[in-house]
Order: C-alpha cells, then sequence, then structure tokens
C-alpha cells in the first residue's frame, strides 16, 4: 500500500486545542453555579473499626451546614447477578470501615471551607 | 512480627499531635497577622449570612492586577490567590488540583516570578502584577508558548497545561534558549498525571525557537 494519508502519521491540531490551551476549556472542577453545595466525606482513620454512634449535632449546628448525610440515610445498592433478585448490597457509606480512608458520613455545605470545618465537629 | 518497642506510645502520639498544625489553621493564624500589616480591613466584620466567619479571619478589600486589568475584590483574609481567581474573578484557567504547593497546576506569574497560587495569601498579592494563563494571548493571537504547545502536542488532558505553560514562560524569560535539562530543571514544578513530559518538554523547546524569531 503505497496511498498518501491524510491524517495517519501527520500532525493534525486537536479539535480542542484552542480551549484547553487558552486557559477557557470549562472542566468539571471549574463550574460554580450559584446556591451550589460543597461536600465534604468524613473518612475512618481505621483501617477496621465499626461505627457505634453518631453525634453530628454540632456539625449540624454550623451556620452555612445544609445537610449531612450518615450510613442510615443513604440506601445500600443492590448489587445484581443474573437472576432480578439481587445477590448482594454494597453500602455507600459504611457502617463498618473496611480500611483507612472508608467514607463514614458526608457533610454538604455552602463554601468548603464551612464543609471541612464542620467535619471536625462531628 | 509485633515488636511492641517500636509502636509509638500513646503520649508520643499525642506529641506529635500536638505540633501537627492543620494547612486551614495556618492559613487563618497567618491571615490575621497579614491583614494587620497590609490591608484595610473592612470595619465591623460582620459575618455574612450564610457562612459562619472562623475566628481570627477578617474580610479585606483589595486590587489584584491581573492580566494588567485591575480588580477590586472583597476577600477573607484566609483565602488563596488560586480560590480568588477561579472563584470571585472567574479566570478558571489557573487550576486547582493539589491546592497544597506539590503539583504546579495553579502556577502563575507575579511580579515577574512563577509562584503556586495555591499557597499565596490573596491578601498579600494586593497590587501585585499577576499574569495567569488568560494573559497569554493577546485578543485572537496565541502566544507563541501556547502555539508551541499545540504543535508539538505538548498535552493530553490539558488539566496541567495552564501551570505548564506559565512555568514556561517565567523559565523562557530568562533562559530563551534552553537545553533539554535546563527545561527539566527549570519545569521541575510542575506534574503531569498524563506523563506529557516528553512533548511538554519539546514544545518548551519550540517555544524558545519561536521566542527567538524562528518556527
Amino acid at each position: 500500500m503505497s496511498r498518501e494519508f491524510n491524517v495517519v502519521g501527520k500532525r493534525v491540531e486537536r479539535v480542542d486545542a484552542y480551549e484547553r490551551l487558552t486557559g477557557e476549556a470549562k472542566y468539571a472542577a471549574d463550574v460554580y453555579l450559584p446556591g451550589m453545595l460543597y461536600v465534604k466525606v468524613l473518612r475512618s482513620p481505621y483501617p477496621h473499626a465499626r461505627v457505634v454512634r453518631i453525634d453530628a449535632s454540632k456539625a449540624l449546628a454550623l451556620v452555612g451546614v445544609k445537610a449531612v448525610l450518615t450510613p442510615d440515610d443513604v440506601p445500600e445498592y443492590p448489587i445484581h447477578s443474573r437472576s432480578s433478585a439481587p445477590v448482594a448490597f454494597m453500602p455507600v457509606l459504611a457502617r463498618t470501615a473496611r480500611y483507612v480512608g472508608d467514607e463514614i458520613l458526608a457533610v454538604a455545605a455552602v463554601d468548603e471551607e464551612t464543609a471541612t470545618d464542620a467535619l471536625d465537629l462531628v | 512480627m509485633d515488636d511492641a518497642s517500636k509502636k509509638p506510645s500513646d503520649e508520643e502520639k499525642k506529641k506529635a499531635a500536638a505540633l501537627k498544625v492543620s494547612r486551614r489553621d495556618f492559613l487563618k493564624s497567618i491571615a490575621t497577622t497579614a491583614v494587620a500589616a497590609t490591608v484595610t480591613t473592612l470595619p465591623g466584620t460582620a459575618p455574612d449570612a450564610e457562612a459562619a466567619m472562623p475566628s481570627g479571619v477578617r474580610e479585606a478589600l483589595i486590587t489584584l492586577n491581573v492580566n494588567d486589568k485591575a480588580y477590586r475584590v472583597k476577600v477573607k483574609s484566609n483565602w488563596t490567590l488560586l480560590d480568588v481567581l477561579r472563584r470571585e474573578l472567574d479566570l478558571t484557567g489557573t487550576k486547582k488540583a493539589c491546592d497544597r504547593g506539590n503539583c504546579g497546576a495553579c502556577t502563575v506569574i507575579v511580579d515577574g516570578k512563577a509562584l503556586y497560587a495555591c499557597s499565596q495569601l490573596a491578601i498579600s498579592m494586593d497590587r501585585k502584577k499577576i499574569m495567569t494563563v488568560e494573559g497569554l494571548r493577546d485578543g485572537e493571537k496565541l502566544h507563541p508558548i501556547q502555539k508551541a504547545f499545540s504543535e508539538e502536542g505538548g498535552y493530553q488532558c490539558g488539566f496541567c497545561t495552564s501551570g505548564q505553560m506559565m512555568a514556561a514562560k517565567a523559565l523562557l524569560d530568562k533562559n530563551q534558549n534552553p537545553t533539554p535539562d535546563e527545561v527539566r530543571k527549570g519545569m521541575a514544578g510542575n506534574l503531569c498525571r498524563c506523563a506529557a513530559y516528553p512533548k511538554i518538554i519539546a514544545s518548551v523547546i519550540k517555544a524558545g525557537s519561536k521566542l527567538r524569531g524562528g518556527a
């Protein structure tokens, strides 16, 4: 095959070159919407631990905190195999932490700083 | 094989924890002293209705000179330049990746020097001359650095690219004809998770050639 190619083996400018190189391209992290909330997750500092009790009252009382999600608030999601009935349930927020960093609860607040401060109050 | 004598005692752990300062607390603590020294603080800092005002944090009115444009902004004393650029000035070209002075995605040029925007308090940038990636191009005309990155394909996802190009500008402003090793050294503060490094280096060298009047 001795055809000349138009694109293969040639330098082609990418369609998205302009936006990426000028900083105009909006990545997910660049989107700021009015009324937007920021979520921070409280993660287990222990590799294997059972959550005995959660007291998020001080976090909820913090001005700017809009919601706190605990394992009780978020249903485990079903994992289906071939049958219609689920074969297992996967926790979203852990009642039993299984690694350092396992998500225990989530806080939503009006800005990142408030959300981060709220985690300390749990 | 558990050697109990090697594990830190509870007392040692407490001592270590007492020395550790979180980044947030550090920013708050130096923010209070910085405000006192530099800027006109707004009187009677009433917390805004939405978020709580952490102790030690003040509000201040500063002037940011970004890409030859003066912006008058009301900021909190613990806000970083990066946050102000992105949230208050809608200049999202400068990216937040690590937010801890490690990766270089937030590289901007302040008074001719390449700095990490995440590691500068906004109030300390009052009246300084700041250039971000948005300031590279001249209207519709792309900067030679941008053209070089485009021609050499010095990017994949593009997230680190703003920082790379700002670091490249700072480097090329000092040395217009760097060798590949000089590029590696001069751009050592900019990481790329896509590992586009070989082409980034090629782009910077090409940019140098363009700036010297070549192609």
